[in-house]
């Protein structure tokens, strides 16, 4: 069974239609602090704004869940808001220049795009491909996939070598997806992006949650 | 490389998909739902989908039918009309959108913007404004059959400012014409605006749709070449490829 994070505003709607048609069983947790037994993965799917989300997630006691499923070494999927709230540290903050944390389970911190990428039109809206990965559940990707993109903030990687990352395929590229021991995250939306990405969301349930037993 | 978007846009009177001429002149077309599912079929990049008369109604774009429409539709969906609160882009994006497109309430309250912004996100938050030319070809507002007063560029900006993660324009002048788009305002907005742009109106040929995506915005909406001639989205976006554009084939 895969459990599906649901913090209130977060659309797992999409995600669930995509679970359902790839046959994948799945649940929704609204709450922790601990997951059911016999959970396989765990898929935080985001929309939204950093602080929103994670006073959300805190609130339910989903912060301990998502925590434990870690310790546990159950694969977890991040999807758009919901790879970024795995980081350390976010500015996407109700205050001017006041920093959020995060989950702090992956060394990285999330950043607006526009502090770094001044010829980019932000926020990051449409199909992007992104360079080669050497990242598991991208080992069935074909070259020209594309993949549906909608943030305005991206992920800055701390300089750790267990943190594996892929960029767009742009000379200013950003973080598209990483790897970090039992963590995916995936900037864009896999259930969105059609086949390439519903391909990428059966491969995480198969390769990493079903056959890590 | 990020791919310039071709996306049909769907307007519906609240029960079925309707075509305007100049914002004015409607044709009936059919359910929403099929519609909306014969593009599903031809793996369109993106949806908009927007209910012309909601804010008459006083009522917002029926979530139960964005509800019906995302369980079918894998593909990114904008929709529109009448959302004039944090709880209609809630039951919206709950129901299955990806990002809520605002237009009048954008304008009687702006703050709204800024506030479903700090909420959701500005990436889900697009700002629909619909634009025509004055009898001296001056660009100005319109909205709900009045031109208004405000600057066109500072109303953009404004709109910038308060959190919008994209700007959707429609020309007026050029809605359900099939006789081209504007082009000096295509290229107006792409010098003036810095966010991702979608514009909508006019788009007759395939050569209009290349020659506007040629252009520096982010997304052409097209309606009438889709339903009114045999063009699928697919012969577009070939076209664009074969013209050096970045597009998802």
């Amino acid at each position: 069974m895969l459990a599906v994070i649901d913090f209130g505003s977060n659309n797992t709607g999409s995600v669930l239609n995509a679970l359902k048609a790839l046959g994948i069983p799945n649940t929704l947790i609204k709450s922790g602090p601990e997951l059911p037994v016999g959970i396989k993965g765990v898929i935080l799917p985001g929309v939204g704004h950093f602080q929103a989300a994670m006073e959300s997630l805190i609130s339910k006691q989903l912060d301990i869940a998502i925590k434990g499923a870690v310790e546990s070494e159950i694969p977890i999927l991040g999807i758009c808001l919901g790879m970024q709230l795995l980081a350390k540290t976010s500015d996407e903050s109700w205050e001017e220049q006041a920093m959020v944390k995060g989950l702090g389970l992956v060394p990285a911190h999330v950043r607006d795009i526009k502090a770094r990428c001044h010829n980019f039109r932000a926020p990051h809206m449409g199909w992007n491909d992104i360079a080669v990965a050497d990242i598991s559940i991208f080992k069935g990707q074909k070259e020209g996939d594309a993949y549906y993109f909608v943030h305005s903030h991206e992920v800055l990687p701390e300089d750790d070598p267990r943190l594996l990352t892929v960029r767009t395929n742009d000379e200013e590229s950003i973080v598209a997806a990483y790897e970090y021991q039992n963590i995916i995250g995936l900037q864009f939306h896999p259930e969105k992006s059609q086949e390439p990405g519903l391909r990428l969301l059966k491969d995480f349930w198969v390769k990493l949650c079903c056959e890590s037993e | 490389m990020l791919r310039k978007r071709v996306i049909p846009l769907i307007a519906i009177d609240g029960f079925s998909v309707i075509k305007t001429e100049n914002f004015s002149v409607r044709r009936n077309l059919g359910s929403p739902v099929t519609v909306v599912n014969t593009y599903n079929t031809r793996n369109v990049d993106e949806l908009i989908l927007i209910d012309l008369d909601a804010s008459k109604r006083a009522q917002m774009i029926s979530p139960a039918l964005v509800k019906h429409i995302s369980k079918h539709c894998f593909m990114p969906l904008t929709v529109g009309g009448g959302v004039n609160s944090l709880e209609g882009f809630e039951a919206l994006l709950t129901a299955g959108a990806d990002k809520i497109t605002i237009n009048k309430s954008a304008y009687e309250n702006p703050d709204l913007i800024r506030k479903a912004a700090m909420k959701f996100g500005k990436q889900c938050v697009v700002v629909s404004v619909d634009l025509i030319r004055g009898i001296d070809g001056q660009l100005k507002l319109y909205s709900q059959g009045e031109i208004l007063e405000e600057d066109v560029w500072e109303w953009l900006e404004n709109v910038h400012q308060l959190g919008a993660g994209e700007i959707l324009i429609q020309s007026v002048d050029c809605d359900g014409t099939l006789a081209g788009p504007d082009f000096s305002l295509i290229k107006e907005l792409a010098e003036k605006v810095s966010l991702p742009i979608i514009y909508s109106g006019g788009i007759g040929s395939l050569s209009d749709a290349v020659s506007a995506l040629k252009e520096d915005i982010s997304g052409l909406g097209i309606t009438s070449l889709f339903q009114f001639s045999k063009v699928t989205p697919s012969d577009v976006k070939h076209e664009a490829w074969n013209n050096n554009i970045a597009v998802r084939l």
